[in-house]
């Protein structure tokens, strides 16, 4: 089977909106799971026995099972409890929660490499608890997390292939959709594969210069 | 409503073929994972670059394409593959890239002196990496090739996509027969987990075993 | 005849099966200068720590100006304290540490107006006013806007010392302030150490390796040994007249380590 240049050019644009759905399930799916994941290491770290341990359970069972599984759950599960979500929303809750216990992680790990002796210092300013977490703690342990939490989101972008699974039209969807139609599968299989690839190129020196960006203090 | 019974067996059957893709990947992720590995550490230019072209072009695409490239793109150059085993090669190739950056940074973990004294002993590189290097890093090695084996694990769900018929298929097969959403689902979500946790129990008994004597206690 | 601004009425405190503080007690008079020296793991620095409500005690009372630390009435009864309680009572207490625990991503300005502007409400103008003139006492007001990365030991000590200072606590601690410094640094720190003991009537608590230091700073010195008070008194006659075989020990070591008592 020859390649086919016209076929390319015809298929493109195409191709590129769904590129759009991706890079937007990709933004809107890592804020939620930064939001989420900050939550989740923070509630790990309750006080309360039965919380940390609820927490910590539903982490493991959400980062131990498949992603697919769980936008499958949102999409035909939810419905029936009255909740519906469109494939799109469905799809961000999904990638935004399941990479949520991946960053919970790496909050953890940022929030215990913060030294004792700022808490103690924090205690000794009179500093009430959220006050501490406001302006010491999070403060110190984000920015030495950032080129961490860029790699997920970079890890993120690539599993949005998944979400054409619950019918999101993103890049994946878009080029089966133009292969069945067409059946031609050479060149849009390529192309989601060159885009990907180009995109998570552009990414690694990105990641690099953030790394350079974010060292920590002292 | 069917027959629940057989509905437990068609899920049962798919929980064997996820076992089987996870089993299969992670023989072939795992030599791959070492070759490609040392290959970035290889003296020779040449396989340098090669290594580091396998890993980069696996972690830079997702899966999901590679999969996809390899069921339908692969047939048009003449390679057919079964769905099993276009699910093998794409899931193997896919986690071994992971694989080698985890050869590659456990071996360069082990300190600098450990090399010196393998020149200074006058072994060669070989000698050094096989009897010296490697049984250091290994170690290293282990709790993170259990989470890639668990990652493989979960990737293996992307295979019911290409219709192999392992538990994600079955479980999409279970809710079209029976219009039952939430059982099917949570029944696989169950599973997966509990497959995880055989697998992250696994590694902990085996990192356990390696580390016998690392401690300083002769057992 | 004035109260004790510090109360510490048979207080025990393990870790674990070790007894760092036993049945402990002894009193603070306000404005006093006090001394605590010992062996490491006698407990002194413990002591402190537990006046800034870092630690907790396993029994025992401790009273902070008239008021409980740990506990609070209620139905005369006394109960476990809660945070609110705690609250109150740090805003009566200062604390300086030996490795500084200067926040790294605030300046040196900030550092010192954090807190007032947080637990006071001071409003930021008035916070940074009064931080100026606490850092020209230290000797730092021309470092106020550098980060503490790029300061030495000594500076970061004087810095931590206007930001304890910051809060107007009526009781400061000093923990080991000088032991992380570099030799030629101590004295820039003891320095200002002297001008608050002579220009303040704050109560002041240090633990200290320093012992010429603490002969000529304390009014008083307390000698720690296993998590009790071995020997107490003033400067004078615990160094140059010591009654206790442990203290006697414990300071022929520090002579022969080199230093001038």
């Amino acid at each position: 089977m020859e390649w086919d240049w016209a076929f390319v050019r015809e298929i493109m644009p195409t191709l590129l909106d769904g590129l759009k759905i991706t890079v937007l399930a990709t933004v809107l799916g890592s804020a939620l799971a930064a939001v989420v994941g900050l939550a989740f290491a923070l509630l790990r770290r309750s006080p309360n026995r039965l919380v940390s341990r609820i927490t910590a359970f539903l982490v493991e069972f959400i980062r131990g099972t498949p992603l697919l599984v769980q936008l499958y759950f949102l999409f035909y599960v939810l419905p029936g409890a009255g909740i519906l979500l469109s494939p799109l929303t469905a799809g961000v809750i999904g990638l935004g929660v399941h990479y949520a216990t991946y960053m919970a992680e790496v909050f953890r790990a940022g929030i215990d490499n913060t030294p004792r002796g700022q808490w103690e210092a924090a205690k000794a300013c009179n500093l009430t608890a959220v006050q501490t977490w406001q302006h010491i703690i999070l403060p110190q342990a984000i920015p030495p997390m950032i080129p961490a939490l860029a790699n997920y989101f970079v890890a993120m972008f690539k599993e949005t292939p998944l979400l054409s699974a619950i019918t999101v039209v993103e890049l994946m969807s878009q080029a089966r959709s133009v292969a069945n139609f067409n059946y031609r599968y050479l060149e849009p299989m390529t192309l989601v594969g060159v885009l990907f690839l180009a995109i998570s190129l552009i990414a690694v020196p990105a990641l690099h210069l953030l790394e350079r960006r974010f060292r920590r203090y002292r | 409503m069917g027959d629940w019974s057989g509905y437990i067996g068609l899920m049962l059957d798919g929980a064997r073929v996820t076992v089987e893709l996870t089993v299969l990947g992670c023989a072939l992720a795992l030599p791959v994972a070492f070759a490609a590995g040392l290959g970035r550490l290889s003296r020779f230019w040449a396989v340098r670059a090669l290594a580091l072209a396998y890993i980069e072009f696996f972690r830079g695409t997702s899966i999901f394409v590679q999969l996809f490239w390899a069921y339908f793109v692969l047939p048009l150059i003449g390679f057919e593959l079964t769905p099993l085993q276009a699910g093998v090669l794409a899931l193997g190739l896919n986690v071994g890239a992971y694989g080698a950056e985890v050869v590659r940074s456990a071996v360069q973990s082990i300190g600098r002196e450990q090399h010196e004294a393998c020149v200074a002993l006058n072994l060669t590189r070989w000698q050094g990496l096989r009897h010296v290097l490697l049984p250091q890093a290994f170690v290293v090695m282990i709790p993170t090739f259990g989470n890639n084996a668990i990652e493989l694990l979960k990737a293996t769900s992307v295979v019911s996509l290409i219709s192999l018929t392992d538990l994600t298929f079955q479980a999409q097969v279970v809710r079209s027969q029976t219009g039952s959403t939430a059982i099917p689902f949570l029944t696989v979500l169950v599973i997966y987990f509990a497959l995880a946790s055989a697998i992250s129990f696994g590694m902990k008994t085996l990192e356990r075993r390696m580390t016998r004597g690392l401690d300083g206690i002769r057992h | 005849m004035t109260e004790p601004i510090i109360h510490i009425d048979h207080v025990t405190k393990s870790y674990g099966s070790f007894t760092v503080l036993k049945d402990l007690c002894f009193s603070v008079m306000p404005g006093e200068k006090l001394a605590l020296i010992g062996p490491s793991g006698s407990g002194k620095t413990t002591i402190l720590r537990t006046l800034m409500t870092l630690e907790r005690i396993d029994s025992g009372v401790i009273r902070v100006d008239g008021d409980y630390l740990f506990h609070m009435e209620r139905n005369g009864r006394l109960v476990p304290a809660d945070e609110a309680h705690l609250h109150r009572m740090r805003a009566k207490i200062g604390m300086v540490f030996q490795l500084f625990n200067l926040f790294p991503h605030k300046t040196v300005l900030e550092n010192v107006t954090l807190a007032p502007m947080l637990t006071k409400g001071v409003r930021k103008a008035d916070a940074q006013r009064r931080a100026m003139e606490l850092l020209e006492m230290v000797g730092m007001a021309g470092k106020a806007n550098s980060m503490p990365a790029a300061l030495s030991g000594g500076q970061k000590q004087r810095v931590a010392i206007a930001r304890a200072l910051a809060l107007q606590p009526r009781i400061m601690l000093f923990d080991e302030v000088t032991s992380a410094l570099d030799p030629e640094l101590v004295e820039e720190v003891l320095n200002v150490m002297r001008m608050l003991g002579t220009q303040t009537d704050m109560t002041m608590l240090l633990v200290t390796h320093e012992m010429s230091f603490a002969h000529d700073f304390a009014d008083r010195v307390l000698f720690f040994d296993r998590g009790r008070i071995v020997e107490e008194g003033p400067p004078g006659d615990i160094f140059t007249n010591p009654r206790n075989e442990r203290t006697q020990t414990f300071l022929k070591k520090i002579i022969a380590a080199g230093q001038r008592i």
